[in-house]
């Protein structure tokens, strides 16, 4: 059977130069196409011309969805977002341990997670609150001042986690403190990607037992399969001055059912990308987004 | 610039995003701008370079210093090099490298000669550029277990490092530079110049009969070209060679992908320089080019998921002397660092 370097056998000789000298300067993505005798330096700098007008190009010819885009010329009303964590509707105390679907004995230490995006949806109009952003509420509720441009939204569209072009940039050119920066401690190093929620804690499957539950659980997913978007509906009127309040509720409760599935930490507590154990991740997505609300409804 | 140069950038732009583009005659570039020049062999491929991370020469020094410089373990007696030895072709010589906390590593660090010709990085393929694939080691707990961050905090004080990344980046040491120049100066290490290179290029004599019948036998016969092909004797891609099997397994290019195809899967390593690259495979299982030899004889271990190219071969005692002889053959005659 015939084979070789590209394919062919014998491997060609070559009866030229045994070596160039390259410095070339091919962008990944793009055909090779600089020949061994161009001049370098000066292809390296046409190239970046090159890239520049294509870049601007690029810009004019993609033009936002008209569905995102906000109406111009007035000001934004001033939107405070609260993220709140709940137990089953009521408050949530990171000491606390509440008794959980399926007779388990639960207390969550960490729960950190990427909303991204967020934004709201009106009959005229909707606008992107932000593209991404991290909130860590296991110490209680988190609140963000924003703002948004008048209107009437009636539904908020957000992801947990995130989406594919966020999840895959490169860690070395965003600021270090941004929500998907090096500091935001979600870096996954091992995959170049990032956690979407951080979900730890304890548990007990003896309803019965007392004190701190003896077992940990530490499920971290990501991956993009594991990225989940949702649709709340919502009112919200935005117009004047006065600052608009929103709350995303987090109902740590339903992450452990959803009246249907159970996430049953006996069978299943740790994750970390292991692919064998994927339906355990793929089942606690779900429960997550699905235990997202807004207020005012 | 030269005409060409100006045709092939209109190429690039048209191909690319659709439209023409109209380019300035440019001012030479400054002497610290210089781009390094990468010597390869007559024929080779364009390695794969970055628009954002021009090969410079200031970028390759100041990656240089990096690579042997333990304060990126947060001076914890690891650099890169401490697993990449320069000696043995920017490989270890355990089957698992030895972490900050001094425990072994999951998997066996691979040689970096030839990387700048990598579509992916890692032996799954999770590092899609040399830049972000930095990361990997700083975050591994069983590596280096670094804060990238902090790390940068840590160097950027240092007025050499300071000095060299205004030089090649025009902006203060940061994580951006830090991966770049890292990524720039494993783009230098190429391997090219071997016994077998040398034949290649018409010295008849740089092979001897055992180690031409090797040859042979690599591209023929055996079938070890089927994936260690091209110039870096690798495609690249990712095969499931029949290693362990079961549960507690190496999943591979799975963790990465989820895919159950992709199980057991994981990159081709290039052959150049592998007599000194041992211990050999993923898992550094096996310690000799020998006991390699001896599991594609067999066809690997049975299982699910083998790459259906893995057969067994029945070749003859001398003709696995041959394919050893000739692997010998691949070690290059001078050093890969091409740094001065």
């Amino acid at each position: 059977m015939p084979f070789g370097p590209g394919g062919t056998w014998p491997p060609p000789r070559m009866q030229g130069p045994g070596r160039q000298r390259m410095g070339n300067f091919v962008p990944q993505g793009l055909s090779p196409i600089m020949t061994p005798t161009m001049n370098v330096a000066s292809f390296s700098r046409s190239l970046s011309g090159a890239v520049l007008m294509a870049t601007i190009f690029l810009f004019a010819a993609c033009r936002q969805d008209p569905e995102l885009t906000a109406p111009a010329g007035e000001a934004h009303v001033p939107l405070k977002l609260t993220v709140l964590p709940v137990w089953d509707g009521g408050p949530f105390d990171k000491n606390t341990v509440y008794g959980a679907a399926g007779d388990q004995r639960v207390q969550v230490t960490e729960l950190k997670f990427f909303l991204a995006p967020l934004e709201l949806t009106g009959p005229e109009s909707a606008y992107q609150v932000f593209d991404a952003d991290l909130f860590d509420v296991a110490n209680g509720a988190v609140e963000r001042v924003l703002s948004v441009p008048p209107g009437h939204y009636d539904a908020m569209h957000l992801g947990l986690g995130l989406p594919y072009e966020l999840n895959h940039r490169d860690l070395a050119t965003i600021p270090p403190n941004a929500p998907t920066g090096n500091n935001s401690g979600m870096y996954w190093g091992w995959g170049t990607q990032y956690r979407f929620v951080i979900f730890s804690g304890r548990f007990d499957s003896d309803p019965n037992g007392t004190g701190e539950p003896p077992y940990t659980f530490d499920l971290h997913t990501g991956l993009d399969t594991c990225y989940r978007t949702r649709t709340i509906p919502l009112q919200l009127e935005a117009a004047g001055d006065d600052t608009l309040r929103m709350t995303i509720r987090v109902d740590i409760a339903r992450f452990f059912t959803d009246g249907n599935e159970v996430l049953d930490l006996s069978q299943g507590a740790v994750w970390h990308g292991d692919p064998d154990e994927l339906p355990l991740a793929l089942k606690v997505a779900d429960l997550q987004v699905k235990a997202l609300s807004a207020d005012p409804e | 610039m030269t005409r060409r140069a100006t045709a092939c950038c209109a190429l690039i732009a048209l191909l690319a995003f659709g439209a023409g583009c109209a380019t300035d005659e440019l001012e030479p570039l400054p002497p610290d701008k210089a781009l390094f020049t990468l010597e390869l062999p007559y024929g080779w491929p364009a390695p794969l370079l970055r628009e954002d991370n021009p090969l410079t020469v200031a970028s390759v020094q100041l990656g240089k210093a990096l690579f042997f410089d333990e304060r990126l373990s947060l001076g914890r007696g690891l650099s890169c090099a401490s697993c990449h030895l320069p000696a043995r072709a920017f490989s270890d010589t355990v089957a698992f490298s030895i972490g900050v906390h001094g425990h072994p590593g999951e998997r066996n660090a691979p040689s970096l000669a030839n990387v700048a010709f990598h579509p992916l990085l890692n032996r799954d393929g999770g590092a899609p550029t040399l830049e972000q694939q930095v990361f990997v080691p700083l975050y591994a707990e069983e590596e280096m277990d670094s804060d990238p961050q902090q790390v940068v905090e840590l160097l950027k004080e240092d007025p050499y490092i300071a000095d060299l990344s205004k030089l090649a980046y025009d902006r203060p040491f940061d994580l951006y530079v830090l991966t770049r120049a890292l990524a720039n100066y494993q783009r230098t290490l190429i391997s090219a110049h071997s016994r077998y290179d040398r034949f290649l290029q018409g010295d008849a004599g740089a092979l001897d009969p055992s180690e031409e019948r090797g040859m042979q036998l690599f591209f023929g016969e055996a079938r070890c070209a089927l994936c260690h092909s091209g110039s870096d004797l690798s495609d690249h891609g990712f095969h499931n060679i029949g290693m362990a099997v079961g549960e507690g397994a190496d999943p591979g290019r799975q963790r990465i992908t989820l895919d159950p195809g992709d199980r057991g899967k994981f990159k081709t390593p290039g052959l150049r320089n592998v007599a000194l690259t041992g211990p050999y495979m993923h898992d550094g299982s096996m310690t000799t080019l020998a006991e390699v030899i001896e599991h594609f004889d067999k066809g690997g271990l049975d299982g699910p998921d083998k790459d259906p190219l893995i057969i067994p071969l029945h070749l003859t005692r001398e003709q696995k002397d041959d394919l050893v002889a000739f692997l010998l053959a691949l070690t290059d005659e001078g050093s890969l660092d091409q740094v001065e």
